[in-house]
């Protein structure tokens, strides 16, 4: 008889061994792996994970074979659904490993028609996409384990239109109330990973319609809290907020302008008020440009605030018919905490940051060794509010995703795997310095 | 239905657009091989390579398992849902086909398993996959094993340090 080629879909599991060796814990335990992980991918992380693993060691492995080497592919950026909507009719996202130069299509329906607001520690923070009463979570996107936020209804106050220039209100009110909430929410960081044994999780808001609100939250929280300050603490550095990091037990938050926040929230059942206040005002390299963007990083035990300089790309693509800007620089500034001033710093030595929409982070290229020395990944920076989401021509953001090495200005961008969205554009997600 | 056994030998005159599959344990089905080359990559592979005439052994898969594989494969070809519940054409026709198909034993659902997987039946496969996951909802580690019939191979050390570390994730 002839004999046929066995194909298999997955890979086998070792029945070999596994009939060798002593007690055989049933056919079970004795699925191929692959056919394992596709169970494993439909029950519920939150509830039924830990009693899968617990059954046997068969099936404990199928989990960490197939969960958490993943990690240490790391970084990934997270492509967009709208340009990699992957082969699983909706269900998976595409990461693309810089490291392996390679797409991982993942199954996470958990990150499905959600933006995604926030990367802290390989965690993601998701924001569903209906108006009201949309849950919020901490989601890991290798175990699928997900952790509820409040929804992002306890922040909907009114609309405080005020701020904008009339014909940008204008503009405004002709958007959808979809296309408006779309927006509400710019960035969520966390203080640290919800998995981290004895460590305080908070996840600090920046949102509202000029990006110039605050609101923290704990994982399973009724609802946010809303942070209030004293408006004349900012003389005219107001701006609105761009970017906020967990540094030495506190948040510290910057604007547009360089000024510097520290937001003090009080430990669980404290009955103390969260205190913000400024620390610093702007950076000594001072130029307010429209594009420009800051950040705030620990690096090396210090804070740094991170200008991105941008401007309008020469070049029209026929894809992106409308203005577009492109990053082309950066300044680095470490805080000198004794008087409060920012000192420009040249180099990141062995670093590499890592900015966008995800918590800016520092590692070093020593640990990551394929990852450049003194080096800025970053992703598309552009804001997502009303007025330059109708400079974006309709796709979105996503194409000013690269990196930049500091010596000599040069930026790459990653061409290859380009993606744009609308509503929730390319991000970094990076394991946890600790968790390697 | 698979007509089963009791072919008349190596008929000549064989129907046109059957093909002859053979199960682990002996039985012969005459299926249409568009209904099950659509489905089954596998098969779709033998009939490639030759084994349109010839009987395509299928030395894994049980003679019970490859009635219902092949059932399903007729059903979702004639109702166009060839791609599994991610088609558009994935009716509620066949999701009460799909619903009654995973209603099956344990013993059943694992042969299910391995023979959609040898069959290279995705839709089927999946179907499976998430039965069990069904069947795994709100079980204890005790109910689980005693569900799928699966021996504690964990020293109580070792079951309390899986334990510690994977529930940090529920605190």
């Amino acid at each position: 008889m002839e004999k046929m080629r066995r194909p298999c879909p997955c890979p086998a599991g070792d029945v070999d061994a596994a009939t060798t060796a002593p007690p055989s814990p049933g056919p079970w335990a004795e699925l191929p792996v692959g056919i394992l992980a596709k169970i494993l991918w439909r029950i519920n992380p939150d509830t039924d994970l830990t009693n899968f693993t617990s059954v046997c060691k068969a099936w404990r492995a199928a989990a960490a074979d197939d969960l958490l080497p993943l990690k240490h592919q790391m970084p990934w950026l997270l492509l967009t659904e709208e340009d990699y909507p992957g082969s699983g009719g909706g269900h998976t996202r595409s990461f693309y490993s810089l490291s392996e130069d390679k797409i991982h299509e993942l199954p996470l329906p958990e990150a499905c028609r959600r933006r995604c607001v926030g990367s802290t520690d390989g965690w993601l923070v998701t924001l569903g996409e209906a108006v009201e009463g949309e849950e919020m979570h901490i989601l890991n996107p290798i175990s699928r384990i997900r952790i509820p936020l409040p929804s992002q209804s306890t922040l909907l106050l009114p609309p405080e239109d005020h701020t904008f220039p009339e014909e940008l209100i204008a503009q405004n009110q002709q958007r959808t109330v979809r296309e408006r909430y779309q927006s509400f929410i710019t960035k969520v960081v966390l203080s640290c990973s919800p998995a981290k044994k004895g460590s305080d999780c908070v996840a600090l808001a920046i949102y509202g319609w000029s990006d110039n609100k605050l609101a923290y939250a704990r994982p399973g929280d009724a609802a946010w809290t809303i942070l209030s300050w004293d408006w004349r603490q900012f003389t005219y550095k107001w701006g609105p907020l761009e970017d906020a990091v967990y540094y030495k037990g506190q948040f510290y938050v910057v604007n547009l302008h360089g000024t510097v926040m520290r937001c003090s929230i009080p430990p669980v059942g404290s009955a103390e008020e969260p205190l913000v206040e400024v620390i610093a005002f702007g950076i000594p390299y001072d130029d307010l440009i429209w594009g420009n963007s800051t950040y705030l990083v620990e690096h090396q035990g210090s804070l740094l605030q991170v200008l991105r300089k941008r401007r309008p790309s020469k070049k029209s693509r026929p894809d992106k018919p409308l203005l577009q800007y492109l990053t082309f620089g950066f300044h680095v500034f470490r805080l000198d905490p004794s008087s409060s001033a920012w000192e420009m710093i040249e180099s990141l030595g062995d670093g590499a940051l890592f900015l966008g929409r995800n918590t800016s982070v520092s590692v070093s290229a020593t640990d990551l060794r394929w990852c450049k020395r003194n080096c800025i990944y970053f992703t598309d920076g552009d804001d997502l509010s009303p007025w330059s989401a109708i400079s974006l021509g309709g796709r979105g953001a996503g194409r000013d995703t690269g990196y930049c090495t500091l010596k000599d200005w040069e930026v790459h961008y990653l061409d290859q795997v380009a993606s744009y969205s609308p509503s929730s554009p390319p991000i970094w997600v990076l394991p946890s310095a600790g968790e390697g | 239905m698979a007509t089963t056994g009791a072919s008349d030998g190596a008929s000549a005159a064989k129907k046109e657009g059957l093909v002859t599959l053979m199960s682990g344990d002996g039985e012969i089905f005459e299926v249409e091989a568009a209904a099950v080359a659509a489905l089954s990559v596998t098969i779709r592979h033998a009939i490639e390579e030759g084994f349109g005439d010839r009987p395509i052994p299928l030395p894994i898969v049980g003679a019970r398992a490859l009635a219902l594989a092949v059932e399903y494969c007729r059903k979702h070809h004639s109702l166009g849902g060839g791609a599994g519940e991610d088609s558009a054409a994935y009716d509620d026709e066949l999701r009460a086909f799909d619903h009654n198909l995973a209603k099956v034993d344990r013993d059943t659902l694992f042969d299910l398993i391995e023979a959609a997987n040898y069959l290279e039946i995705e839709g089927l496969l999946n179907l499976m996959c998430r039965t069990v996951a069904e069947m795994m909802k709100g079980k204890s580690v005790e109910e689980l094993r005693r569900t799928f019939d699966v021996s504690n191979d964990y020293t109580p050390e070792e079951e309390e340090e899986v334990r510690r570390e994977v529930s940090w994730a529920l605190d």
